[in-house]
């Protein structure tokens, strides 16, 4: 791998932070539900979700695409980023959904739930599967069952669904608003995202789409969308140790800048270089992930286990660090804490270690005594 | 050693217990998201006559040690009441303690017994905002003006200052400039809350949200001579005095919410089956719910250490700040892994843990941070040189 971020990309990453920082409500002020919307159709609307598909094929452009997506952790925005520009657009762009497209650039706010780890197969190869509802043909095509704590589904103009539907997988686009589907009460710590089940009974799909490949697609589309959350917790966590460092710079306790105390300049430092080797673990899974290298899919594991864990350790350091402001609603660490502290859950920690040592496993035998994987992490050296 | 139970504690706790038992985790969310203060629960325990209880018998109060007052506190935090329950009454149960040993006759007359009975409540006004863990920096200024002194300055986190009659107020009545010793020059009040030269604003804040923390304003506050706790000048050093069993206060409650949150994890780990087994049968959910249970348990150990010193008349700083330290990280650890077996519903309010988890963090921070736990041990303990 051989990869600079250049003057272009860098270019870009900063366009969309000011963007951001300008136009976005902050979570913080907890916003109202037609603010949400507002927000939401200026940020479709600007095309930016749309940023994160361009780099899907080529690693070079598939490592800019998660710098820029750093942004996305920097600033805490509501509505369902990570699921339409982690996951929506490309799966529906790699698998020619144009009115799934159409529907998720009109301004919508269109969820979903991301595909979850699989329990490892005998290849040890981890994949991700969406657990599909049932869907009829009654006229039009019906949806049947309940999908737990699915992001900002209580704003969402529509979820879109997997489902089983002549035997065969599917997608089926569902409107809330349609008779027998059901929102729970949102909830979570996370403002950005708050979380809610949804139920469909007998709920008439508005659109329907498959393809051969849906599901292989699914799988390398949410592997994406953990890149994603990868690139939203580097960007999260370098955000919080950089307000951190500013904020221990001034303040001043016993004469001296606190940030002057190695207790506090230290643990500083500590995050810094977990967050910092995140960010390289992320940039290398992207990149082995868009060259096809066998091992990218368990490196992808290992980059949501570092980079979730980092964030959460640097977003704990920044409201340690902070003193009593750090307590405050108004300072505003809490809004990465709460991020960090959703993202190590929606890590899906015990998936994740099962397939880590599923990949270890066949690392050290393979199904046939063989070793047939490449090492988490290890480098495929070129040529 | 003797660790036989002690039958006057045991009553103690199981008074406390069935007192506050209607008091329950959806009691504290409805006050926590509601910013409501928990009047109801306040005067249960004053009714119950435990309020009084480390105050002197002659003021209506039970009389007791730090050791009670600490068990009482951690049977309200174990309770699920957490940081809520506990800074609700906290300074009532001790945090008078300067007024009681310092204070002059008729003022500890007035309003001891006022605050048995559950009719006045206080507030500890020391942090300001260019002032937090180092005191001495305080600016908030009380110059003698006649039979009395006027105070302009500003505090910050102040806890239930909306309730409060009272603020236990730290000032400078001699600026730092002028001092020998940093901490000199510092005067003790309890100064009337004189709304019209007290603004009180809110300060919003990740948890804790049923009892208030606010930012105070003091333009022309006037406050009688006959409200200086001791002398002038000396008001730092009293405050010392009420450092140690603040710690240990401190130390019980963090225990408890520890205790509350792994109780609620195991019930959870128990109950929810999934790959045909209760959660609870993995080692990955079963231990570290081991874990923070003996981590609990060393620094409740510590905790009752300290307390048993100081009701003797020991000195127990070691003792005092370890406990503090030890039982902050145990809880928060334990509210930690509490939020993690509860998977996806960990988040989620209703089941609590959420809660926990917020109020658990602050123990870390407030009143005094792990950091300079760390200072007093490496500097009064082992004797390295002074850092700051
Ligand atoms: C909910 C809440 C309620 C409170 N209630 C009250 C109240 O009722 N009355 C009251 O008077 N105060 C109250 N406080 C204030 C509390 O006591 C202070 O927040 C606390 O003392 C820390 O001070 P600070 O926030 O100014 O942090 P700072 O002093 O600014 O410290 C910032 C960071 O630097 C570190 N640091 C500072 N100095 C050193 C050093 N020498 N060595 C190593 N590290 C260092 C600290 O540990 C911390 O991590 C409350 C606070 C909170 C959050």
């Amino acid at each position: 791998m051989d990869y600079r971020i250049d003057d272009e990309v860098a270019a870009l990453r900063a366009a969309l932070l000011t963007f951001l920082r300008e136009r976005m409500p902050d979570p913080g002020a907890e916003p109202g539900p037609d603010e949400r919307l507002a927000a939401w159709l200026e940020l479709v609307g600007s095309e930016w979700l749309e940023h994160y598909t361009t780099g899907t094929g080529d690693p070079a452009e598939r490592v800019s695409a998660l710098h820029v997506a750093e942004a996305f952790g920097a600033v805490p925005v509501t509505g369902p980023v990570d699921v339409v520009a982690g996951y929506l657009l490309p799966l529906a762009a790699a698998t020619g959904w144009t009115a799934g497209l159409d529907r998720l650039r009109d301004g919508s706010l269109v969820t979903a739930l991301v595909p979850g780890l699989d329990t490892p197969g005998r290849d040890g190869v981890p994949r991700r599967r969406a657990e599909r509802l049932p869907a009829v043909r009654d006229g039009a095509v019906r949806v049947t069952g309940r999908l737990e704590r699915v992001p900002c589904a209580a704003d969402a103009h529509a979820v879109v669904v997997a489902v089983e539907l002549d035997g065969l997988p599917a997608l089926a686009l569902v409107e809330t608003e349609r008779d027998g589907v059901a929102v729970g009460a949102p909830s979570g710590v996370d403002l950005r995202r708050p979380v809610a089940d949804v139920t469909f009974d007998d709920a008439e799909a508005a659109a329907v789409h498959t393809a051969t490949d849906l599901v292989d697609r699914e799988d390398s589309s949410a592997a994406g969308h953990s890149l994603f959350l990868d690139a939203e917790a580097v960007g999260g966590g370098t955000e919080v140790i950089a307000r951190s460092v500013e904020y221990c710079t001034g303040r001043v306790q016993f004469g001296r800048p606190v940030g002057s105390f190695q207790a506090v300049r230290h643990r500083l430092a500590d995050v810094t270089a977990t967050v910092e080797g995140g960010r390289s673990l992320a940039y290398r899974a992207a990149w082995d992930l868009a060259a096809a290298i066998p091992s990218a899919a368990a490196d992808v594991i290992a980059s949501r286990l570092w980079s979730s864990a980092a964030y959460l350790a640097a977003a704990e350091a920044a409201v340690q660090c902070h003193g009593g402001t750090g307590f405050t609603w108004e300072q505003g660490v809490h809004r990465w804490y709460r991020a960090a502290i959703a993202g190590r859950g929606g890590a899906d920690l015990a998936a994740a270690r099962a397939a880590v040592a599923a990949h270890l496993r066949l690392l050290a035998t393979g199904p046939t005594g063989v070793r047939v994987a490449a090492p988490v992490g290890a480098a495929r050296r070129a040529g | 050693m003797d660790f036989d139970l002690d039958q006057d504690h045991d009553d103690l706790r199981k008074g406390v217990r069935g007192l506050i038992a209607r008091f329950d985790d959806e009691y504290w969310s409805a006050c926590d998201s509601a910013h409501r203060f928990p009047t109801e629960f306040y005067q249960a325990l004053a009714e119950g006559g435990w309020l009084g209880v480390a105050i002197p018998e002659e003021y209506g109060g039970a009389g007791l040690g730090i050791t009670e007052a600490a068990l009482l506190l951690q049977e309200v935090a174990s309770s699920g009441a957490a940081m809520n329950g506990c800074s609700a009454i906290h300074l009532t149960i001790f945090g008078m303690n300067p007024l009681v040993k310092h204070g002059s006759a008729e003022l500890r007359h007035e309003l001891l017994p006022r605050v048995v009975s559950g009719d006045l409540h206080v507030s500890f006004g020391v942090t300001e905002p260019d002032a937090g863990t180092d005191t001495s920096r305080i600016t908030t200024r009380a110059r003698r003006d006649g039979d009395g002194y006027v105070v302009d300055g500003r505090k910050v986190w102040i806890t239930k200052a909306q309730q409060a009659e009272y603020l236990l107020l730290l000032t400078r009545t001699t600026p730092l400039e002028e001092c020998a010793k940093r901490t000199d020059g510092m005067t003790l009040f309890m100064a009337p809350m004189d709304r019209s030269a007290i603004e009180v604003r809110e300060i919003p804040k990740m948890g804790r949200n049923a009892v208030n923390s606010n930012e105070l304003f003091i333009d022309g506050l006037r406050v009688p001579a006959s409200c200086r706790i001791g002398e002038e000048g000396k008001g730092f050093r009293y405050l010392l005095d009420g450092l140690n069993p603040e710690r240990i206060l401190l130390a019980h409650e963090s225990i408890g919410i520890g205790r509350v949150a792994v109780d609620r994890a195991v019930t959870y780990a128990n109950q929810r089956v999934v790959f045909d087994r209760p959660i609870g049968q993995n080692q990955g959910i079963a231990f570290p719910l081991a874990e923070a249970t003996m981590r609990l348990d060393a620094a409740e150990l510590v905790a009752r250490k300290a307390a048993w010193l100081y009701d003797r008349g020991r000195p127990c700083a070691r003792e005092a700040n370890s406990a503090k330290y030890l039982a902050a990280d145990a809880a928060f650890f334990a509210a930690d892994r509490a939020v993690q077996t509860h998977g996806g519903f960990g988040y989620a309010v209703e089941y609590h843990v959420e809660r926990y988890f917020r109020e658990a963090r602050l123990m870390r921070i407030a009143p005094i941070s792990q950091e300079m736990v760390l200072n007093y041990v490496s500097e009064h303990v082992l004797g390295l040189p002074r850092s700051y």
